[in-house]
């Protein structure tokens, strides 16, 4: 479903109101997901590449045990920091979506009234 | 059609959304914190080009200053969350500003064990990339410029 266009939406009837806010949110939502995918993805790859190396590095004696208890510390605290960044992005999407479909309804209202209600 | 009864016509569910859109899931964004959080991530990054030099390593005592101002950054930046996470408690905000603030303090915990491991072990490019300190300081600046809308 494409996404309105907000200058000119001027819905005739609840469905097509409903219509434009899916469209919306489909576009919002399918955006912000991939966006987190790849992100947190690309987090948790980086997050292997340095565990095993430390775990290589370690077996082949090229770094001590003190170090790579503190490398191993350092890298559970980056792991953290991921799944705190994965929850904390179901907020923003929650948020980008109650903004866009807050965007389309002020856009109704604005084009048909003239009104722009903030609220 | 007139826009009068059009209105009317909207179902209660969109009517529910018209006084929902003041709720907000994410706290109110703070330049402050933003920015010292930046700062924080520069700092860490002249600690890995230092590290990085291909000629010599840099004793602990001349990167120690890099440290030091990160450090500071991050106390402001966490002294200004915590506010706020103290005052949307209660709030649907509330959630995500704790996330904050705790991702600030993984951060700084984590500059605290490479600290430490600077001054006792020495780093090098290796141990700095793979103590990942860069990234876990920037996801909790890259939040904070998320709070943004």
């Amino acid at each position: 479903m494409p996404r309105v266009n907000l200058e000119t939406f001027k819905p005739n009837s609840a469905g097509e109101l409903v219509e434009g806010i899916i469209g919306e949110l489909a576009g919002v939502l399918g955006n912000s997901w991939t966006e987190a995918r790849s992100e947190v993805e690309a987090d948790i790859e980086a997050y292997a590449a340095s565990s095993y190396r430390t775990l290589e590095r370690l077996v082949e004696g090229q770094i001590s045990q003190e170090k790579a208890d503190l490398l191993l510390h350092m890298q559970e605290l980056f792991l953290n920091q991921i799944f705190l960044n994965v929850e904390f992005w179901t907020y923003v999407i929650a948020q980008r979506a109650l903004d866009a479909v807050t965007a389309v309804v002020t856009a109704a209202i604005r084009n048909w009234t003239g009104i722009s209600l903030n609220f | 059609m007139r826009p009068r009864s059009t209105l009317i016509r909207l179902p209660a569910s969109a009517l529910a959304l018209l006084v929902a859109g003041c709720v907000s899931f994410l706290p109110p964004y703070d330049h402050a914190v933003h920015q010292q959080l930046e700062k924080a991530v520069d700092e860490i990054g002249k600690i890995g080009t230092a590290v990085s030099l291909p000629y010599r390593q840099p004793a602990f005592s001349e990167v120690e200053p890099y440290y030091i101002a990160a450090f500071s950054h991050l106390a402001s930046a966490e002294q200004v969350a915590s506010g706020r996470t103290q005052a949307v408690r209660g709030n649907v905000s509330a959630r995500s500003a704790a996330i904050v603030s705790e991702a600030i303090g993984n951060c700084r915990e984590a500059l605290t064990a490479l600290r430490e491991l600077h001054r006792t072990l020495g780093v090098d490019a290796t141990d700095l990339a793979d103590s990942r300190v860069p990234r876990t300081c920037t996801i909790a600046a890259i939040m904070e410029e998320r709070l943004q809308r």
